[in-house]
């Protein structure tokens, strides 16, 4: 029977992309994943693997062709506030409203009123450091600003699982270690459950309670799952890091040279 | 308070003289005033090559000079005949222009954003959008009439499918993860239509107004010439019959400078009134 503690589960999922010759390209095949409640989940793989593909899966953007996929009991059916996503581009932020606006769009959708609105949304850009830039457009902050705004804009929902799809995959190196630090803690405090999307293990070792490495497809599923059990505030310089570092980069590359000796055979 | 600060920087002495034109004490002030210059270069150039033409061709009947024409625009200005022209013209721009461009966004919107609307009308879309304003000028006329109403009809079709392709296209153009977000952050279709797929292709739908504009001020001309008792494209066509070249000049050179300040008016007004959403 199920798992008690498991919370997100994705149990034998299927997902396909129908080719224009109608022959079906399999992204992911028997796709079997737990997740806990309050749990970091860092999903790794090469690219192209289909981890987005999964993320979308759980937001409700895409629909399985098989297998069951469920939160906390509840099949998925559609994209819900109980599970909002932080998207690797900031072409998911409003240009026209400000960073306050921005962080207010949830609940304004939920017909909050504006006074209540406003002192929650405050609070929020507060939490990621942002509380004296509220007044400006998205266009005037830095890449790591905006997606300060992104976490903010979805912790503001009170969503208790958090989504992130390489949200800091675009961002130079100081600002990516400054974020991945402060989601770090920002989880720890809101005790959200996380699903998040890096093909960078050492942002993976800094974020995870535990890490599923992913076979390349076509027809991926989860290779092997690591649990991370390194106290927490993580360093980078920890030797335990480094060890747990070459083991995931090993376990990776296996997948990457198979995938480059099927590529070189195909050709 | 940025004015005052650029005011004492301009002022310092070490940065007097570094900037041309320094004596200026507002940067703002500079600016446009340098823009100034441009336009009056620009003029002048025209002004200068048009004169020149016409002495080359040497006839003031046939090709009136500047000074004949601008002596003609004083004498049609006293007769209060220009003025009379412009208004007219004008009005029906305004109104036609308005309605127009009302339809055209909400078609476009509608189009883009739904399957069905699309499916149902991108076939008259793309047959009527090859049917000139021109072409259905004596068909308007019959049908209303040939007072106002035909007029201000031909350019409300004249604005109506330039503002619904580019409103079409500011939907496609909706970032996908605009709308996800929104999905996720609880919105219905309803809210996502009203406040993401709207305010993101404003810019699209402006600037294909200020493409209508243009062609209500030449569908105008062709309506006006056809039938009317004032107008721009009346004051032109009217001077052919007695062969007031300097009359049909004064027309056009009025045509351009009233689409040129409408144009920068409209500019100007989406700058400051929606400046957050504003892509011209």
């Amino acid at each position: 029977m199920q798992d008690t503690d498991s919370y997100i589960s994705f149990r034998q999922i299927d997902f396909r992309y129908d080719t224009r010759l109608g022959t079906p390209n399999w992204i992911l095949k028997g796709l079997d994943l737990e997740i806990r409640r309050g749990e970091f989940y860092v999903l790794l793989g090469p690219s192209g693997c289909g981890k987005t593909t999964a993320l979308n899966l759980l937001a409700g953007f895409e629909h399985a062709h098989g297998g069951q996929l469920t939160v906390d009991g509840h099949s998925v059916t559609g994209p819900g506030v109980d599970r909002v996503v932080i998207f690797q581009g900031d072409d998911s932020l409003y240009g026209w409203l400000t960073a306050q606006e921005n962080v207010e769009f949830g609940l304004k959708m939920a017909g909050v009123p504006a006074t209540e609105r406003r002192q929650k949304a405050q609070r929020q850009l507060d939490f990621v450091g942002l509380g004296q830039q509220g007044h400006k457009f998205p266009s005037q902050l830095s890449g790591g600003m905006k997606q300060r705004i992104q976490i903010a804009r979805a912790l503001v929902c009170n969503s208790p699982i958090l989504l992130m799809d390489e949200p800091f995959a675009a961002l130079d190196a100081q600002t990516r270690a400054i974020l991945q630090d402060e989601l770090s803690s920002i989880q720890q405090r809101t005790s959200s459950t996380v699903l998040f999307i890096t093909h960078d293990i050492g942002e993976a070792i800094i974020l995870a309670d535990r890490i599923g490495v992913m076979r390349s497809g076509p027809g991926a599923a989860i290779k092997e799952e690591i649990e991370v059990d390194l106290p927490r505030p993580r360093r980078r310089g920890d030797p335990a890091f480094g060890s747990l570092y070459d083991r995931i980069h090993e376990i990776l590359s296996e997948e990457v040279t198979r995938v480059l000796r099927r590529e070189q055979a195909n050709q | 308070m940025t004015s005052k600060s650029d005011t004492a920087r301009l002022a310092s002495p070490a940065f007097a003289g570094r900037q041309p034109g320094g004596w200026i004490r507002s940067a703002r002030l500079q600016t446009a005033l340098s823009i100034l210059l441009r336009y009056v270069v620009a003029a002048a150039a025209i002004v200068v090559a048009w004169h020149i033409f016409s002495v080359r061709f040497d006839s003031p009947v046939l090709f009136p000079g500047p000074a004949k024409t601008a002596e003609r625009a004083l004498e049609l200005i006293a007769e209060g005949r220009l003025q009379g022209d412009i208004l007219a013209s004008v009005q029906r721009i305004f109104i036609g222009f308005a309605v127009g461009s009302l339809i055209g966004a909400l078609l476009g919107l509608a189009m883009g954003s739904f399957r069905m609307v699309s499916d149902l009308l991108s076939p008259l879309v793309n047959f009527f959008r090859f049917i000139a304003p021109t072409a259905w000028i004596a068909t308007a006329m019959v049908w209303f009439g040939l007072g106002e109403g035909s007029k201000v009809a031909l350019i409300i079709y004249a604005t109506t499918f330039v503002v619904l392709l580019s409103a079409m296209i500011g939907v496609s153009a909706v970032s996908r993860n605009k709308v996800r977000a929104a999905r996720c952050l609880g919105a219905n279709d309803r809210q996502i239509f009203l406040w993401v797929t709207i305010p993101a292709s404003l810019g699209y739908i402006l600037t294909g107004m200020r493409m209508a504009m243009m062609n209500s001020f030449m569908t105008v001309v062709s309506a006006e010439m056809i039938a009317a008792d004032a107008g721009l494209g009346y004051l032109i066509y009217n001077s052919r019959q007695w062969m007031e070249t300097d009359s049909i000049f004064v027309g056009m050179l009025t045509l351009g400078v009233v689409g040129l300040l409408t144009d920068r008016l409209f500019v100007l007004l989406t700058r400051t009134a929606l400046r957050r959403f504003s892509l011209l």
